[in-house]
């Protein structure tokens, strides 16, 4: 809930100075990130602690799906780009552009988080549960955790798009790029699950 | 402000291209026959490599001040560290104590008496009162159960038990197993104190023998 | 604070400065009252945060004092049943956790409050909102855990939480979960705070306020907010799994699945250990401020002092399983921890070392503040000595969980930290108040303070050596303890009479002291340099800083004060939104709690949409802001 710090506009109209020269907003985010790093690695190290730990199955080779995995996180990969061009727009001032582009990485937030509820689903009706075993419990609260922040940065980034209708955007890249900045840390963290919760654990198998 | 508003669209096109290329590449290694710690290793490296190229890039540190790095990477290091800390404390760690094979037969020696020496503990702590012993002289008594074949006792009546073990549970706490029509209760309970670790350790020895 | 403040332009979407003429004010006209009930509810400045944090970390001083005397009347004999066993369990659970997250914690962050933009020459903290945000959230979780008293089901497995004593299985009822759901509320008012704070000292600084020209309290804040940035998320997940095991039946510490319950442990120490530095940082800060003003000598060995607290702020990420040596972690990891807890010790020794130098030789005033220093070094050295104690495992495997270690942390959290708190408020109370508190008076609280807690405290190092456990519930006649036993229930009683004193010293001070003036102790930083209390823009003139102490420097070398330039000074207008959303947080958290009661997940929803609106207004309304013409305003010039 830390976020609503987040939604606070920056004062830069009337900060007047900056000791450092960085705007406020963006030290606030990246110590927040630094933050998350630690929350994140807790939750990684969890499902780690507790893989070959539970006692019936379903297993994760069993469900885990490279093909579909490797789609959505192309998709995240992607939406990264996006907002990376959304930020280069709007400290170019053109609204057209950023707007365009922060539309683009929220849907393709959007499509990740279908990918994401059909995987659920689909690991639900093969007997993973929340209940059911550690590997269903780690792997629900943890993926589960990352599509929340995913989902509150499409909304987020929304907010943005509507945003730009009814108010001047042009004066509040330091905003967008602290929205920005909150995404690619998303697509960082699921970089890492991709690799070490998805790829490992087909290591040895042979595909 | 950074001071830096160049535009770097181009560059992030490019950095999206070679990111789908890596993803291609991590998923292309699954496939490959290799060695498993090679694919390990190769999929971490990739790995670190697409977490620097978004950070340095699309996160722009590489043109941002630099501080923004050290606050950045002081949270990541500090939680990579204690998470693989935390892994190995929890995965690696010793379930058992180890005892080396020096101590092990330390351990024997100290406790492996030498039966000769029995009969004369046997005689001396006044065992051979009450129990009977046919092939020693002066061990006639009945008020305990007789002694012979005693090694085959646990093997009939307690399945699995080791003769020393029943042997020294049954001096150091006499009603442990109270053989069927003798009474529980009359044997000392100290005689385990009244000897010295090598008499009783010789007379273990001796009785387990019989 | 009531201030007769010029206001020249008060915020509303319609007027004031050009640049809120653009902030979308759809949601109505903000908070303008400058006095009264309400105008404290939506205030951001910090000083008015400050005194509320203040405010309400001394209310629940006294609440968890209240439960420690009910623990130690219940332990003042044997087999006394002055509670009810189960009670006995919610009361010392209770005690610990609000003394650590209700009582030293926010006592802490209402001195970083008040203090930090004052000493590093700010008008305020860099998003003062979001500090506004803080403190309603933390009045949110403050409340969830003491609520938890009306239903009968205070949390009841001490402050530590183990699995599985936390688990449905041997925890029924709501008493976990009023933990869980409290716990990580007050979580999230932390680390907005600390947020709030870094950002702040790394850009809300006066020019020429470089980083080894920052007064060592705001150094000691700076770490203090690092650690609880990097300290919290830990527990807070684990929080979460706990909540998922709890509500949701998930299998994180459930033994039954293959659950591991010592990693609950792992997770609460690696949030645990910093936490001890989160509380002990400030005060050595605090403690920092006021020896060289009383023995009127620059702090010796500055930059010592500083990389010291650095130091034990990153090695306290590396000592976290020194408090469980007895779990079996195999030899290694004991050896490891071991060592690391070692080598902690050092730097700790290197601040002792340098505030006996900042003394030695010094011209010592001894007045109330300056007791309570020494005092602190003092006591802090005991708890400190008991501590390195523990960092040999064999040892610490005899001492683990016995009154021993409840004598260490006693002496390191009163005998250090509350200790240097209260030198703190004394030492600050004429700059928030305007007044002095009665010298005379003040020696005789802290005497009392000091006589109480070590008859308290003492006597539970020989009874933990003599094997009583902590937290049992009474014990037999003949374990040798009934003396000590009883000693420690007078102490106890002779600490609260001496806490008692020092509140009503307090308001008589409030209430009657003498004018205090800008700089009545002769002191060194910035926050000296103005008014008392300050005006509610803090400084007319940002100064420009030049030296270390630069306030002190000033007065010694004549350099002359900064000139107010006319131009009128902005402020950021006060908000609804934080109290919005610190609101919606408690009703959400409540919903949760009582989520299988019918409704409850109803109002789950209702907290978390007006959650969602408080941060969508508060986006929305912008910073917003008015101005104020400081040489309109009596006492201004300075």
């Amino acid at each position: 809930m830390g976020h609503a710090a987040i939604a606070e506009h920056d004062q830069h109209h009337h900060v007047e100075h900056s000791y450092t020269g960085i705007p406020n907003k963006k030290v606030l985010m990246w110590a927040f990130l630094a933050s998350d790093c630690m929350f994140f690695g807790t939750l990684i190290s969890t499902y780690i602690i507790y893989h070959g730990k539970s006692l019936v199955g379903p297993y994760p080779v069993e469900v885990l799906s490279i093909p579909v995995t490797t789609a959505s996180s192309f998709v995240l990969l992607m939406s990264s780009l996006f907002m990376a061009l959304a930020v280069a727009a709007v400290n170019r001032k053109d609204i057209g552009q950023t707007r365009l582009w922060i539309f683009a990485t929220a849907f393709f937030g959007l499509i990740f988080l279908g990918f994401q509820s059909f995987e659920f689903t689909e690991f639900f009706h093969r007997g993973v549960t929340l209940q059911k075993n550690l590997f269903g419990s780690t792997f629900y609260t943890m993926t589960g955790t990352h599509g929340l922040h995913v989902a509150i940065g499409v909304l987020w980034l929304f907010s943005w798009f509507v945003y730009s209708y009814f108010g001047d955007i042009s004066d509040k890249a330091v905003d967008i790029e602290s929205t920005g900045l909150y995404w690619h840390f998303v697509d960082i963290v699921w970089i890492v699950i991709f690799t070490v919760i998805y790829l490992v654990e087909f290591v040895g198998i042979g595909g | 402000m950074s001071g830096e508003h160049h535009d770097h669209s181009k560059t992030y096109w490019a950095m999206a291209g070679i990111l789908a290329v890596v993803t291609a590449v991590e998923v292309a290694i699954l496939y490959i026959a290799i060695p498993d710690s090679l694919m390990l290793t190769g999929l971490y490296v990739l790995a670190a490599f697409k977490f620097g190229l978004v950070v340095a890039y699309f996160m722009h540190l590489k043109y941002d001040n630099k501080l923004l790095t050290g606050i950045f990477f002081s949270g990541f290091t500090i939680a990579l560290g204690t998470m693989v800390a935390m892994v190995a404390l929890i995965n690696y760690q010793p379930t058992k104590i180890a005892i080396s094979v020096k101590d092990t037969k330390q351990l024997q020696a100290m406790t492996q008496g030498n039966p000769e020496n029995g009969p004369a503990v046997f005689s001396a702590k006044g065992c051979a009162a009450c129990h009977k012993i046919s092939s020693l002289a002066g061990a006639v008594g009945a008020v305990g159960p007789a002694l012979d074949g005693l090694s085959q006792r646990p093997a009939d009546k307690l399945a699995g038990k080791d003769v020393t073990a029943y042997i020294r549970e049954s001096i150091e706490n006499p009603n442990a197993y109270v053989v069927e029509g003798f009474p529980a209760g009359l044997m000392p309970a100290n005689l385990r104190q009244s000897m010295s670790d090598t008499e009783y350790n010789d007379l273990v020895a001796y009785l387990a023998k019989l | 604070m009531a201030t007769s403040a010029d206001v020249i332009g008060v915020a509303s979407p319609a007027h004031g400065h050009s640049d809120t003429d653009r902030e979308l004010g759809v949601l109505g006209p903000r908070p303008v009252a400058k006095t009264g009930l309400w105008s404290w509810l939506t205030t951001v400045d910090h000083k008015r945060i400050g005194i509320l944090y203040g405010l309400s970390a001394l209310f629940f001083l006294v609440v968890g004092g209240v439960e420690a005397l009910l623990v130690r009347l219940q332990l003042a004999a044997p087999n006394l049943s002055v509670l009810p066993a189960d009670i006995y369990n919610q009361m010392f659970t209770m005690h610990a956790t609000t003394m650590i997250f209700l009582a030293i914690m926010p006592l802490s962050s209402a001195f970083f409050n008040y203090l930090v933009p004052l000493m590093i020459g700010a008008r305020d903290v860099a998003f003062p909102r979001l500090n506004a945000f803080s403190l309603w959230v933390f009045w949110a979780g403050a409340a969830l855990l003491n609520v938890s008293w009306l239903t009968g089901s205070a949390p009841n497995a001490s402050w530590v939480g183990y699995a599985n004593i936390t688990s449905k299985q041997f925890n029924p009822g709501l008493s976990a979960d009023y933990w869980v759901m409290g716990l990580l509320v007050l979580g999230v008012a932390s680390v907005a705070a600390s947020l709030n704070f870094f950002v702040t000292i790394i850009n809300m600084r006066a020019p020429g306020m470089t980083l080894m020209r920052l007064p060592v309290f705001v150094w000691m804040t700076f770490i203090t907010n690092i650690l609880i940035l990097l300290a919290f998320p830990p527990i807070t997940i684990a929080l979460i799994q706990l909540m998922m095991d709890r509500m949701f039946g998930a299998n994180f510490f459930n033994v039954a699945a293959g659950g591991l319950v010592i990693l609950w442990q792992h997770w609460f120490w690696i949030f645990g250990h910093p936490e001890v530095y989160i509380l002990i940082l400030p005060a050595m800060g605090v403690v920092s401020e006021i020896l060289p003003t009383f023995s009127r000598k620059p702090l010796f060995g500055y930059p010592l002092i500083v990389f010291s607290g650095a130091f034990i702020g990153f090695m306290g990420f590396a000592v976290w399983s020194h408090h469980m040596f007895t779990t079996g972690m195999g030899v290694i990891a004991t050896l490891a921890f071991s060592i690391t807890t070692s080598i902690i010790a050092v730097p700790t020794g290197v601040k002792i070392f340098n505030w006996i130098g900042t003394m030695w030789g010094g011209h010592i005033r001894f007045a109330t503040p300056m007791l309570y220093a020494t005092g602190f070094i003092a006591m802090f050295t005991i708890g400190g000595f008991s501590g390195v104690m523990h960092s040999a495992a064999a040892a610490d495997a005899q001492q683990h969980d016995t009154y021993f270690v409840v004598a260490h942390f006693h002496y390191v959290l009163i005998g250090g930290t509350l200790m240097a708190l209260l030198g703190g408020l004394a030492y600050w109370f004429p700059k928030i108040t305007g007044r002095m508190m009665n010298e005379a008076f003040g020696k005789v609280a802290f005497w009392t303070i000091m006589i109480g807690f070590n008859v308290t405290f003492f006597p539970m190092h020989i009874l933990g050596l003599n094997g009583m456990p902590r937290r049992i519930y009474t014990y037999s006649g003949d374990m040798g303890w009934n003396f000590w036993n009883l000693v420690c229930t007078i102490g106890a009683f002779v600490l609260a009479f001496g806490l008692l004193f020092f509140f009503i010293n307090m308001a008589m001070g409030l209430k009657k002291g003498a004018i205090a003036g800008d700089d009545p102790w002769d002191a060194r930083t910035l926050e000296w340099s103005i008014p008392s209390p300050p005006p509610e823009y803090n400084f007319a003139a940002i100064p420009t800083v030049t030296h270390l102490d630069d306030f002190w420097h000033s007065k010694i070398t004549g350099k002359p004060k900064p000139q107010y330039d006319g131009h009128p000074i902005h402020m950021p207008a006060a908000s609804y939104y934080p109290m919005v959303v610190g609101i919606g947080m408690f009703v959400w958290a409540m919903g949760m709690i009582y989520k299988d009661a019918p409704g409850g997940f109803l109002i789950a929803g209702a907290g978390m949409l007006a959650l969602i609106f408080g941060v969508y207004g508060w986006a929305l309304e912008g910073p917003g802001g008015y101005h104020v013409d400081p040489s309109k305003e009596s006492g201004a010039h300075n």
